[in-house]
């Protein structure tokens, strides 16, 4: 059957790609979900973690390489909570 | 704060400690060798049992406690049932259950214990596959990867496929949905910075996108089943039958890089925003779920499935709404802003070349059709219900007016969806499994429902007429919604078996509806709701691994959709192609064409999309129709023809078609290539029924150590007995027997199906055929008579012969790939060929033991010189 991958390498790997998911996706659940409940939060952030990569699709096919994109898309994330902590100010 | 405290308290409680740690434990057995797992953990989970229960009844704990109690239980039960390999896997779905029921005991909120239990285990049960091979599984995950590498190579999108379809100048990929490979090299780009690849993005973003599917599917359904005091316990029931379900699982795992899984996230998130915005009547929440659906759009095909159930059920309420002088505006305002917003948002993604663009491309009939229906239905409904100054009389004229001119379009585009499309009848899409009915009659189909999505598939057809009563009833969308997409997908599998992942989803969900009807009060226990309640604990214990020895449902089967054996004995001969120049194309049969695109980089006819079926004609008539080698090359050369001019030459300086590559499974497969190679593409009538058999060694009916046997003159002596089995076939060949005598002396019978012997030379000549092999005879009979003990674990290229008659006695396929040991099966009478050796095909490689065979192309076939001639035809690179 081949080789298997690492078991720490299978934890550690979900664990980074999970992490970049929920922490990407709670940008939009602070800005426009902050009154939803716990369970639906965790939920919205999944989807808004995997969603953005429509934004990083439009910017690949547009003007940017893939690196840059992915940067201006996760770099979009803290705009996005910034601009919405200084005008909640 | 109280509960806080509570909570805490509660965790220093030792029963709870113990709980947890059990239920954790599981979850390390990756790291730790099975049979020390086997050796502890079974009379470990058995004494823990048995300490929990003796503590929890001295010490008169809570009821709630039977429940860890059981499953501490029943884990150990598993360790002892070790039969099937990966059984340190098992407990996984028990550790899920345990998880949730101690945080529970420990007082945490009951839907934040399950969905932090379901994050968990769910992610610990999708992964297993990547421990079990570093492969990705099957093929179409390839095609995903493909992209996600082209992405990650160039940081561009892919505009144009060169690598396959050379008739059709290769496919335009402008306005292809390829979220998902640009989210495989969106986490690819992450991961290299820790130090891990693409391929480990590929491997593993599967198991994200399922555990986030799961938490979708978990709001979804509390949306669908909004303000029902029951609604979480609904969600949880609906949500714990998807994760074990084998049918939604065969696409969401470790390994299986394909869209479905992501897609059909993309699928439940935007009917979640749906759900809520016609539950808040909330424009916000429609215009957001705008963007989701776009993304949908440029993930997935799914979205006209949804596109197309949404605006029925949008449709059917308008019409109950007439009845029930209730207005269906809402649900067309909601859906219309998603649907408008997300063509729009993926029409600047989407659109062909590159840059800045807007896809004009029209959506297809049966979205326009669904379209139609749902806003002249509902055009109707506020015509009935809300704007009362018309007359009757107008408005049955308006009606019947809609009804003709609406009809007409929609009623077509429906009647081809639903009974023309769904039945397959394109010669090519005969032969492909997935296009192939689900199930030929209503009994088949119940029992094949049930192996897939266990029994919880029936609770879901049932719940499709509960809910469209009460849908009904209570005028409630989100019931009609359910109903209408369980139907249609209940019809659209029957038809076609490549709905099964789309139809997992509601099969797995809609069943839900009844849970909420479990008890929920102890007065519910003398009334109605305990019938459903005990429906719904038999059915949750199906979904257990201990299910598989009573109900013949195994939901550990998930744990193990790794890569096959046929994929991985392929992996030497991709590797193989990837070290030739980057200009060569190699023929072969187009279930390979993922693979030597995406792993070898190099150039193929066709490929597992099948969207030239005139070139898959020619590749399957040239191993499957010619029998003259000119022949058969005439139609390389057709393809040699094209690659040396055009943009082929203008970006690769020209392609080289320089290999042919034949695997094992192509024997398995000839019926479908020769029913293709003789079909009737114009008017899509069928080809020829027939293929080579396989008659694969039966130890037994064999008696390999021998047997005394008296001969003509009265002497004794040993005969072994090989007995090999053919599948059924027209010439009636039961099987091939081999009589050997110690004496070196072979006696060869054919065995009809009967049970009646002939002698091999007398059968051959009777019917024209022969008996051939990938290996010698010799080799076959002594591996078989030395391994007979252990014949399954032999590469079936040394335990079965290959049979076949007529013209398949002598097509390419036979000529190349059962040519090398051609002369000894002539000479032992097995084979009655006449073939001359091969011109233009130089056998080069051989890999896995025969599994994968490639011959080179003489530049001569296409009428070019060789530069110079060492061991192969040296071609130009």
């Amino acid at each position: 059957m081949g080789e298997m991958m690492e078991p720490f390498a299978v934890v550690y790997i979900l664990t980074i790609m999970f992490a970049v998911v929920f922490a990407c996706g709670s940008s939009v659940v602070y800005v426009f979900f902050r009154n939803n409940d716990l369970v639906e939060q965790i939920a919205l952030a999944g989807i808004f973690g995997m969603a953005q990569i429509f934004v990083t699709f439009f910017l690949v096919k547009t003007f940017f390489v893939l690196g840059d994109a992915v940067l201006i898309t996760l770099l979009l994330n803290v705009v996005l909570v910034s601009a919405s902590w200084m005008m909640k100010r | 704060m109280e509960g806080k405290e509570e909570f805490k308290k509660k965790l220093s409680d030792p029963v709870v400690v113990a709980y947890i740690i059990l239920g954790l434990l599981p979850l390390f057995s990756m790291f730790i060798p099975a049979t020390d797992i086997l050796f502890f953990f079974r009379w470990f989970y058995l004494l823990s049992g048995v300490g929990c229960a003796y503590w929890c009844i001295t010490k008169k704990y809570s009821f709630k406690n039977i429940v860890p109690i059981f499953l501490v239980l029943s884990m150990s039960f598993i360790y002892f049932n070790n039969a099937s390999t990966g059984y340190n896997y098992w407990p996984y779905p028990f550790a899920f259950a345990l998880l949730s029921s101690a945080l529970w005991i420990a007082g945490m909120n009951v839907e934040v214990a399950f969905v932090l239990a379901i994050i968990l285990s769910g992610a610990m049960i999708h992964l297993v596959p990547a421990l079990l091979t570093n492969l990705l599984e099957e093929i179409d995950p390839y095609y995903h990867y493909k992209w996600a590498e082209i992405v990650t190579d160039t940081g561009k999108m892919p505009i144009h496929d060169w690598l396959t379809y050379p008739k059709l100048g290769g496919l335009d990929r402008s306005t292809m949905p390829l979220t998902n490979s640009l989210s495989i090299a969106f986490f690819g780009y992450i991961l290299k910075f820790f130090g891990y690849t693409l391929y480990d993005s590929a491997m593993l973003m599967p198991v994200v996108s399922t555990i986030l599917t799961l938490l979708v599917a978990y709001v979804v359904l509390k949306e669908a089943y909004w303000r029902h005091p029951s609604a979480k316990y609904a969600a949880m029931f609906g949500v714990f039958i998807m994760m074990l379900s084998i049918g939604w699982s065969t696409k969401a795992h470790a390994t299986d890089s394909e869209d479905d899984v992501t897609g059909g996230l993309g699928l439940l998130a935007s009917m979640m925003f749906l759900l809520m915005a016609i539950n808040r009547d909330s424009v916000k929440m429609s215009v957001i779920g705008g963007f989701v659906f776009g993304w949908l759009i440029t993930l997935y095909d799914g979205q006209r499935l949804l596109t197309m159930v949404v605006f029925l059920a949008i449709a059917l309420m308008a019409v109950v709404g007439i009845f029930k002088d209730k207005r269906a505006f809402v649900y067309l305002k909601h859906f219309s802003i998603i649907w408008v917003v997300g063509q729009f948002l993926s029409r600047f993604i989407l659109h062909y070349g590159e840059g800045i663009g807007f896809g004009l491309y029209m959506i297809t009939n049966l979205e326009l059709a669904s379209i139609a229906l749902a806003v002249g239905a509902v055009a109707l409904n506020e015509l009935y219900v809300n704007h009362r100054k018309v007359s009757k009389n107008q408005l049955t004229i308006l009606t019947i007016v809609a009804v003709i001119a609406g009809g007409a379009f929609v009623g077509a585009q429906f009647y081809k969806a639903a009974f023309v499309d769904a039945r397959q009848s394109s010669v090519v899409f005969k032969t492909i499994a997935e296009q192939a009915p689900f199930a030929t009659d209503i009994v088949g189909y119940i029992n094949s429902l049930n192996g897939i999505f266990g029994v919880a598939s029936m609770l879901s057809l049932a719940a499709m007429f509960g809910l469209a009563y009460l849908g009904w009833k209570e005028y409630n969308f989100n019931y009609v919604l359910f109903a209408v997409w369980q139907a249609v997908l209940t019809w659209g599998l029957f038809y076609k078996s490549q709905y099964m992942f789309a139809a997992s989803m509601p099969f797995a969900l809609v069943g839900s509806f009844f849970a909420l009807y479990v008890i929920r009060e102890k007065k519910d226990l003398d009334g109605f709701a305990i019938i459903p309640t005990l429906i719904l604990i038999g059915i949750s214990l199906t979904y257990l691994p201990m299910s598989s020895f009573l109900f013949k449902y195994d939901p550990t089967a998930i744990m193990f959709q790794a890569a096959s054996y046929e994929r991985v004995g392929w992996e030497p001969a991709l590797q193989f192609f990837k070290n030739q120049s980057a200009n060569t194309a190699v023929v072969t049969w187009w279930d390979y064409g993922h693979w030597l695109t995406a792993v070898s980089h190099k150039f193929v006819l066709i490929d597992n999309l099948q969207r030239d079926h005139w070139e898959i004609q020619e590749v399957a008539k040239f191993f499957m129709k010619e029998t003259s080698e000119e022949k058969a090359t005439d139609i390389l050369r057709g393809y040699q023809t094209v690659y040396d001019g055009g943009e082929y030459k203008r970006l690769f300086g020209g392609v080289n078609l320089r290999y042919v590559t034949i695997d094992w499974t192509m024997v398995g497969k000839s019926g479908a290539m020769r029913f293709i190679a003789t079909g009737n593409l114009t008017n899509q009538s069928n080809g020829e029924y027939n293929s080579y058999i396989q008659c694969g060694f039966t130890p037994q009916y064999s008696n390999v150590n021998g047997s005394m046997m008296t001969n003509p003159d009265g002497s004794f002596a040993s005969v072994k007995t090989l007995v090999f089995a053919c599948q059924q076939n027209p010439d009636g060949l039961g099987g091939v027997m081999f009589m050997l005598t110690g004496d070196n002396k072979m006696n060869v019978y054919a065995v009809d199906v009967s049970g009646g012997q002939v002698p091999w030379g007398t059968w051959i000549n009777t019917h024209n055929s022969s008996l051939f092999g990938v290996m010698s005879p010799q080799d076959i009979l002594g591996v078989c008579t030395q391994y007979s003990g252990s014949i399954d674990r032999i590469s079936p290229t040394y335990t079965t012969f290959v049979y076949g008659s007529k013209d398949f006695k002598n097509l390419m396929l036979a000529k190349l790939y059962f040519g090398e040991y051609i002369d000894s099966y002539r000479s032992l009478g097995l084979a009655d060929v006449n073939w001359t050796p091969l011109r233009y095909y130089k056998k080069v490689q051989s890999f896995e033991n025969g599994f994968v065979d490639v011959w080179e192309i003489s530049p001569e076939a296409y009428g070019k010189s060789p530069v110079n001639q060492n061991d192969t035809f040296s071609w130009v690179k």
